[in-house]
């Protein structure tokens, strides 16, 4: 089964291709003077043609990076990957950014932690915990500033009988490892460089795997994951809580 | 034959838009999804949740378009998306699921400019409309005068140095309570009631193209605070009438002039703002006078639609035009 996955939830942006347990080709591209929409669609085609694959005829499955990440990223690769979809007639999976960083990093460790800065002290984090094939949920995909993380991590893994290292993993890594680094000391590990950003090959790895499960997404409604609100909303709900709060 | 049907993609601001054209003329479908009910209650257009809603809407509504046309991906001629002016995030909706679906169904891509696509509602809504014409297009994102030697050839005679009338109508009506958007409410107020009332200021008219309404809407909401402050109450059928008037004589002297220094004899309307009865009863009245075939499109053309970014779209494909699989958004594009 030939799976495209791509992803261009944060500033890295990548397309991959992979063929069963082979990985045909990858393309990877963290540069800030482009932008996703000028470089996703030529980096699939680009793909595409040197694998020699007829772009008419298309893959067997695609799979995106769905999110959390900058929203306007999130939206180009997940209607390019739609898109795709719809016009090959191929099967969609749409994959959590968090959850695909977290199955790139994960190792011999009891804890995953993949971290996309949101700035200003904030994080989008998770916390997952490796169980064979599978990645357990621990601490739920969120938006949350970086010390409440931490705060938790410590917790989880400072009792007896859970502690040991943290794998973290995202571009959240180099903002905040200094915090990370002094909270939980020796504790904090961070994966080799080049494997710190996702890769679009985990996202279609993760994709395969759920597609291979019988598991798809309707291309007409799968929607990015943004895990927060517009700010012109949260404004207008706080603005209406105070307004109720304060009638008598 | 070759297949003349171009697959339009219209995602600049708050709707939703696919359509598939004939040729450049001929409409076999026009799907417009309008978000109006969510962006209400903020009384304008919110970025951010116009691209969100425009992820939920784009397939769904290409996809109806297709049927509708009875028409498969693989019967098309090329395919034609809005590349700018207009919201980037809603437009990068568009362009990302117009350069997919080319890609994967080997099918010519090409960008057009929507003011262009706005020029273009008139070739389709009159098929036997000629060149040269002068267009006024007025919406809620845009005030323009353009001179058309021909389609496909634009001149630019004008634009707003600031808010666009319809943008004008919509922050008044908001002042008024009449809701968002409002200026059809503003004209229905308007009518039968003396424009000559309340005395508004009319920026810039009688010197050059360009139109400039932030001067008037301080002035109109200035008349109202004054009007509080001093306890009297406005009569808003009479407000109305007097700002529409404001805008609409503005439109209409510089539309006319504008036709007249061009030497053509067809002057076109355009945009949201051509559904407004008082500016189309000026401009056709006093149009005529001067012996000028005033036209304007019915009022699914005149607000944001696919078919005119695929009427646009088809004259381009047809001159060998082809955007890379690079093509970005150009949130200020210019003709
Ligand atoms: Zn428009």
């Amino acid at each position: 089964m030939r799976v495209l996955g791509l992803d261009s939830s944060t500033s890295t942006g990548g397309v991959a291709l992979l063929d069963g347990d082979r990985l045909v080709a990858e393309y990877t591209l963290d540069v800030r003077r482009t932008t996703h929409s000028e470089r996703l669609m030529p980096a699939v085609k680009r793909v595409m043609d040197d694998a020699g694959l007829d772009p008419q005829s298309g893959v067997d499955g695609i799979a995106v990076a769905t999110g959390p990440g900058s929203f306007t990223g999130l939206r180009i690769a997940v209607v390019t990957a739609k898109s795709l979809s719809y016009a090959w007639r191929t099967p969609l999976a749409g994959i959590s950014t968090l959850e695909a960083m977290a199955f790139q990093a994960a190792g011999p460790f009891p804890l995953v932690c993949p971290l996309i800065d949101a700035r200003y002290g904030n994080v989008y984090a998770a916390a997952y915990e490796p169980a064979g094939e599978e990645l357990r949920p621990r601490l739920a995909p969120g938006l949350r500033p970086i010390d409440e993380v931490l705060d938790w991590l410590e917790q989880a893994t400072a009792g007896p009988g859970t502690e040991g290292p943290v794998m973290f993993v995202g571009d959240g890594v180099p903002v905040h490892w200094d915090a990370l680094a002094s909270r939980l000391g020796d504790r904090a590990r961070r994966p080799p460089a080049g494997f710190l950003q996702l890769r679009a090959a985990a996202v279609a790895a993760l994709g395969a795997r759920r597609l291979a499960a019988g598991r798809q997404d309707d291309p007409a409604r799968l929607v990015p994951s943004y895990l927060r609100k517009s700010e012109a909303e949260r404004k207008w709900e706080a603005g209406n809580r105070s307004r109720s709060s304060s009638s008598p | 034959m070759e297949s003349q049907l171009v697959l339009g993609i219209e995602t600049s601001c708050d709707e939703t838009a696919a359509a598939v054209v004939e040729s450049g003329r001929t409409i076999r479908a026009n799907v417009i999804a309008s978000q109006i009910d969510l962006h209400q209650r903020f009384g304008g257009v919110v970025p951010e949740i116009a691209s969100r809603r425009h992820v939920e809407l784009i397939l769904p509504v290409v996809d109806r378009a297709l049927q509708e046309a009875g028409a498969s991906l693989d019967d098309l001629f090329g395919i034609a998306v809005t590349q700018g002016p207009g919201l980037v995030g809603s437009l990068l909706v568009g362009i990302s699921a117009a350069k997919a679906l080319a890609f994967a169904r080997g099918l010519p891509l090409v960008g057009v400019n929507h003011l262009e696509g706005h020029i273009c509602a008139n070739f389709l809504a009159h098929p036997d409309l000629d060149t040269p014409l002068v267009c006024l297009t007025v919406s809620g994102g845009h005030t323009a005068l353009v001179y058309v030697p021909r389609p496909g050839e634009y001149e630019v005679m004008g634009t707003t140095r600031d808010d666009a009338a319809g943008e004008a109508f919509d922050k008044i009506a908001r002042v008024l309570g009449l809701g968002y958007p409002g200026g059809a409410a503003i004209d229905r107020l308007a009518r039968g009631r003396d424009p000559g009332a309340i005395p508004l200021p009319r920026a810039m008219a009688g010197e050059g193209y360009e139109f400039s309404f932030s001067g008037l809407k301080t002035a109109a909401l200035q008349f109202l605070e004054r009007a509080r402050r001093e306890g009297r109450k406005v009569d808003i059928g009479e407000f109305a009438a007097a700002f529409q008037e404001a805008i609409v004589d503005v439109l209409v002297e510089k539309a006319l002039r504008a036709a007249r220094e061009k030497r053509v004899s067809r002057l076109v309307l355009s945009g949201g703002v051509a559904a407004n009865s008082r500016l189309r009863e000026r401009l056709a009245r006093q149009g005529a006078a001067l012996g000028l075939d005033v036209r304007w499109p019915p009022l699914e053309l005149c607000t944001d639609n696919g078919a005119m970014i695929a009427a646009a779209g088809y004259f381009r494909l047809k001159a060998g035009e082809r955007a890379p699989l690079s093509l970005n958004a150009e949130p200020a594009l210019r003709l």
